[in-house]
């Protein structure tokens, strides 16, 4: 288990939820992102996430300066009109408990019927090896599902390109972008 | 990531460290033994009776409790050791004389109070085992109180001395703490880390209470404990923590400055 929710949320159904979470990555781009959404949308906290996995980190609640309320490393909140939760991580994860993380947290993920999960990330810009890349949008998407990868095609988004190694091998590469690949593999 | 010799290395993000990402097999990742030394008669069934717990650290909260908290009546009773863990290849480290781990030390104060003064050891990375092995000694019902000092660049700007002393002291509680703390709030967006924020980050997922007081003073060196030693005292006019110590002893102040007198010249130089 790595949620501990509040009192009053123990009972919560997050079934058919989309969760959202960055990946602490190069820039903050996740993290700032979802800070955007915290506080712009009628979310509400619903407890903390709480794993060894987490560099300890506590503060004031950034969204309210009038609360006494301590944030964490990590928050949950939820959005109940968009189905959404949202994952806020404030510090790094350690090598060493990265994997274990992650799997519980896919885990906790099965256990309460997430539908979704979106994790927002952001790649080193020095290492755009396409013209396209360079010029166009730097909004690229990665997804596991093939449905949603015509969908995105539909609303204009651009996949991330595929870019060929040393020995020949073509592979997404995601260079400064933290667990994404890690998580992604473990679908 | 191996650089040589002018090669520029781009800064990454504060919040990520580049190597962290890397899975070479260069990128040693260190793992910690966390032991636990008991030297009370009861053994842990001794310290679970306490009822509040008084954690340190940085050197002048350490420093505090050590020289103004510390009385004839408190007793050592063990210590947590917080020692890297030996690579299974000796040759990538060259370390022939391995260092000796310095200990978090214990202290039981008329067997209500238990004090630990938390050691350099205690790295970022190995706070959160320390934080539940130093919380499993207590029961859930115990007060605890953290008492750590920063230098006043982690507060962000937010640097506010009181009128009365020459630091700036903040709070912050978990949910189970019912007291009302002596000092406002941390302000936004200071943050606290280690062992400190791992401590109160378990207090808030086991319902303990526990009331953290973070101590910002302008200066690294320490050997000047009258920065912090007026402030820190009102920590103790509240409940539960009341009456553990009454007023500032300055006999104790005194020979705390003669014992440090290289510590006292580090000071004029700031």
């Amino acid at each position: 288990m790595i949620f501990y929710p509040k009192k009053e949320f123990v009972q919560i159904n997050l079934s058919d939820y989309t969760l959202i979470l960055p990946s602490v990555s190069v820039g903050n781009v996740g993290q700032l992102a979802v800070d955007l959404l915290i506080s712009t949308l009628p979310s509400v906290k619903i407890g903390i996430v709480h794993h060894a996995a987490l560099y300890p980190l506590v503060g004031s609640d950034p969204y309210n300066a009038d609360s006494t309320e301590v944030v964490t490393s990590a928050d949950l909140h939820v959005v109940r009109e968009h189905s959404m939760v949202l994952m806020q991580i404030r510090s790094p994860l350690i090598k060493k408990e990265r994997q274990t993380f992650l799997k519980e947290m896919l885990s906790w993920c099965k256990d309460v019927a997430i539908k979704n999960i979106i994790i927002l990330a952001s790649c080193n810009a020095f290492e755009r090896w396409e013209h396209s890349q360079i010029m166009g949008s730097q909004l690229r998407y990665l997804t596991t599902l093939a449905e949603d990868r015509e969908a995105l095609r539909s609303l204009g988004a651009v996949e991330l390109e595929e870019r060929e190694d040393e020995y020949g091998q073509k592979h997404r590469f995601l260079s400064g972008a933290g667990y994404v690949e890690h998580l992604m593999k473990m679908r | 990531m191996a650089l040589d010799f002018g090669e520029l290395r781009y800064s990454s993000s504060r919040a990520y460290d580049e190597l962290e990402d890397e899975d070479t097999e260069n990128t040693r990742s260190v793992e910690y033994r966390v032991t636990i030394n008991i030297a009370h008669p009861e053994g842990e069934t001794g310290l679970s009776k306490c009822d509040r717990l008084i954690l340190s650290y940085g050197t002048l909260a350490i420093d505090f409790c050590e020289t103004l908290l510390l009385s004839e009546q408190c007793v050592n009773c063990g210590s947590i050791i917080v020692e890297e863990e030996a690579p299974a290849n000796s040759d990538l480290t060259g370390d022939f004389r391995p260092r000796k781990p310095k200990p978090s030390t214990l202290y039981i104060w008329q067997n209500s109070v238990l004090m630990c003064t938390v050691s350099d050891d205690v790295v970022s990375a190995v706070a959160n085992t320390f934080s539940s092995k130093l919380l499993g000694l207590v029961n859930s019902e115990c007060n605890v109180m953290i008492l750590s000092s920063h230098h006043y660049g982690q507060l962000q700007g937010c640097y506010s001395p009181a009128v009365d002393g020459n630091c700036s002291i903040h709070s912050l509680c978990s949910p189970a703490f019912i007291y009302k703390p002596a000092y406002i709030p941390l302000p936004q967006p200071a943050t606290i880390d280690s062992v400190p924020a791992a401590v109160l980050s378990e207090c808030i997922v086991e319902s303990i209470p526990c009331v953290l007081y973070p101590i910002f003073t302008e200066t690294y060196s320490t050997g000047d404990l009258d920065l912090v030693a007026e402030s820190l005292l009102k920590v103790f006019t509240r409940e539960p923590f009341k009456n553990i110590v009454s007023s500032l002893d300055q006999n104790k102040l005194h020979k705390y400055r003669s014992r440090n007198p290289r510590k006292e010249m580090l000071d004029r130089y700031m």
